[in-house]
């Protein structure tokens, strides 16, 4: 039987039954507290060092109301804190966490392990939607400009996951391998218009250089940022926590999936839909960041296996952590200058993926 | 439960005809199984036996027919319905991703579940009890990527179990199994006293486990009944083009011993020629 699970064996039909493994709640809490300290840290780090005794003030005071007077820094500390660092340090959160999110959700939904925003082309295509929406003037101006720019880069990213779908997933033989294809020729071409469109429109209104659209930046992150990305990134969140279940049955194929009672067809295509929109709004707010949605989702899999269960949470706040860091390290890796983020995703995330690749245990698909 | 059909309830399909593209896979066929009943569908490959089956449990959709489980009428029923009732061990498992062998088995219990209700006591009691009578019970905690074929398959079956259903399809549910195991499987599924039906490539298991047997070739039911009456050295010919002979073993069950391949048959799938048939 089941050693050591403490159960007194009971002889004949009902015999022993394993208790419920605490490995999730205790990993989810893990990484949680870590986060937690994470955010701490990172604000006190940048190019101008904030002890961290005057990150504890600052956020007691705005947070708490406590009446701890400020230290040597005073009001500066207090404005880098609280202005330009914490909505900044939250945004790279909510972003990692978001992309990460979405990759546990498109591996699992399509079945292959490459699926994720950047890879399929759907934060291209969220880029394409939001440089398309600022130079036809709907992104541009004044209040619009937060309303809109959302919305059409969510439409650039579901056109996206429309076009890689159709080509690459239908069809007599879909395989894993023309899904991901098909993503990587719609990648390129709306990474080309994207790109061209800056390129000629160098001098519009709004538009951003193509670097922060190719390799995503969250230099510019405000609080302003933080409501519709937050609620976002928690709904969809919580959405998809309630599909767990269905997420496991999935990886089983759809044949299996069926007629264990769900329709991962119809399933796959709400799934496919909330990534697109959290890509999107992601993609609006930062650019085009990647690896985030590829890496995590498989070094949290391959730590606390594939379970939806413990994956998704774990892979959401790991995301976060993620993404937090890699963020600090653009801040501060050059000084009096910032690397773009996708740099940084890129260079840390590449030899983990490379080295959990040469694994034996370790492969999905 | 309103839709909980009696305890081991029959299927009744009738008139069930699939196309692909097209092209008549599956022509009309009527497929009866009682409550407790262990009934295969033997037939040449590509004769329509999976098809058949992915049609009975709505992987396909049939152009025509009806299809009922016990009162459930299982072509309008959501597959979330369906799944309580009708469990489906495929010829295939996909096991390319780390999940442990009980949380595997588990999954069998998600049509029992509501969106974000727990495994409860029972439901982990039915999936140890589905594991130890596999024998996988000691390799609960194991990644699945590490089992052999035919411990997958075994873990499929375990799965299955887990759904505690009503009824059974079983495609080709022996395949990657050696002699004990395949021994081993259909032991299980036929001690469950419920309603079975199974697409099997083996005569003899076919012989020492159905009740009756279907034998299907291009598409149609060429013979059915009891494996004895139908399981002839002319059928077999006719729809395998194999010559054997058949016998009963020392044990008593049916055998088959084969001839080399007959000689090729006319070229053309042209229907065959009033030949002596199986009586069906």
């Amino acid at each position: 039987m089941t050693g050591g699970d403490g159960a007194a064996p009971v002889a004949g039909e009902d015999a022993p039954v394993a208790p419920r493994r605490p490995g999730g709640a205790v990993a989810v809490l893990t990484v949680t507290a870590v986060l937690c300290a994470s955010i701490l840290l990172a604000v006190s780090i940048g190019q101008m060092s904030i002890p961290f005794p005057e990150v504890i003030a600052v956020l007691g005071r705005k947070l708490l109301g406590t009446d701890v007077p400020a230290g040597a820094g005073g009001a500066r500390f207090e404005n880098v804190v609280w202005e330009i660092r914490l909505p900044r340090v939250l945004l790279s959160v909510l972003v990692g966490a978001g992309l990460a999110m979405c990759g546990v959700v498109m591996q699992a939904s399509l079945r292959n392990p490459l699926a994720d925003p950047y890879l399929l082309g759907v934060s291209a295509g969220g880029s394409l939607g939001a440089t398309v929406a600022i130079l036809s003037g709907f992104g541009a101006g004044g209040l619009l400009a937060g309303a809109a720019l959302p919305v059409w880069a969510f439409l650039g990213s579901l056109a996206a996951t429309a076009v890689v779908l159709l080509v690459g997933a239908l069809g007599p033989r879909t395989s894993a391998v023309k899904l991901v294809l098909a993503g990587a020729a719609v990648n390129a071409l709306c990474s080309a218009i994207t790109s061209s469109f800056v390129y000629f429109a160098a001098s519009a209104e709004g538009i951003r250089s193509v670097t922060f659209w190719m390799l995503g930046s969250l230099a510019s992150a405000t609080w302003a940022d933080i409501p519709l990305t937050a609620g976002a990134v928690l709904t969809a969140a919580v959405v998809m926590g309630t599909q767990i279940r269905s997420l496991d049955v999935m990886l089983t194929g759809d044949e299996s999936s069926l007629t264990l009672g769900v329709d991962s067809a119809s399933r796959r295509r709400l799934y496919l839909l909330v990534c697109a929109l959290v890509t999107g709004i992601l993609v609006a707010r930062t650019g085009v960041i990647g690896f985030v949605g590829l890496l995590v989702p498989h070094v949290v899999r391959g730590i606390v296996g594939s379970s939806h269960r413990r994956l998704l949470p774990v892979a959401v706040v790991g995301g976060g952590l993620f993404l937090l860091w890699a963020d600090v390290i653009a801040r501060v890796a050059v000084s009096h200058s910032e690397l773009p983020i996708g740099i940084v995703t890129a260079v840390l995330g590449a030899p983990v993926f490379l080295h959990m690749l040469t694994r034996k245990e370790y492969r999905f698909g | 439960m309103a839709d909980t059909p009696p305890v081991a309830p029959g299927l009744r399909a009738a008139g069930v005809t699939v196309e692909l593209g097209g092209t008549p896979i599956v022509r009309d066929i009527d497929v009866s199984v009682n409550g407790g009943e262990f009934v295969g569908v033997v037939g040449p490959n590509g004769c329509g036996k999976s098809t058949l089956l992915k049609a009975l449990y709505k992987v396909v959709t049939p152009t025509g027919g009806t299809i009922r489980l016990g009162d459930l009428d299982v072509r309008r029923a959501r597959p979330a319905v369906v799944a309580r009732h009708l469990a489906v061990i495929s010829q295939f498992q996909e096991a390319g991703f780390n999940l442990t062998v009980r949380d595997m088995a588990a999954l069998g219990r998600t049509p029992h579940l509501g969106l974000l209700e727990p495994h409860g006591a029972h439901d982990r009691r039915v999936v140890a009890r589905a594991l130890r009578a596999v024998g996988l019970d000691e390799d609960a905690e194991r990644d699945i990527q590490t089992l052999s074929g035919g411990e997958l398959q075994r873990l499929a079956l375990a799965r299955s179990l887990a759904q505690e259903p009503g009824f059974l399809i079983l495609d080709e549910p022996t395949n990657h199994l050696d002699v004990r195991h395949q021994l081993q499987v259909l032991d299980i599924v036929r001690g469950l006293g419920i309603g079975v039906l199974a697409a099997l490539h083996d005569l003899h298991l076919a012989a020492r486990y159905c009740d009756t047997v279907y034998v299907l070739d291009h598409g149609r039911v060429v013979a059915a009944g009891a494996p004895r009456r139908v399981l002839t050295p002319a059928l077999i010919r006719e729809v395998y083009h194999v010559d054997c002979e058949t016998f009963t073993d020392p044990r008593g069950n049916l055998a088959f011993a084969y001839a080399c391949p007959a000689p090729a048959p006319a070229p053309a799938p042209a229907p065959a020629p009033a030949s002596p048939r199986g009586d069906a």
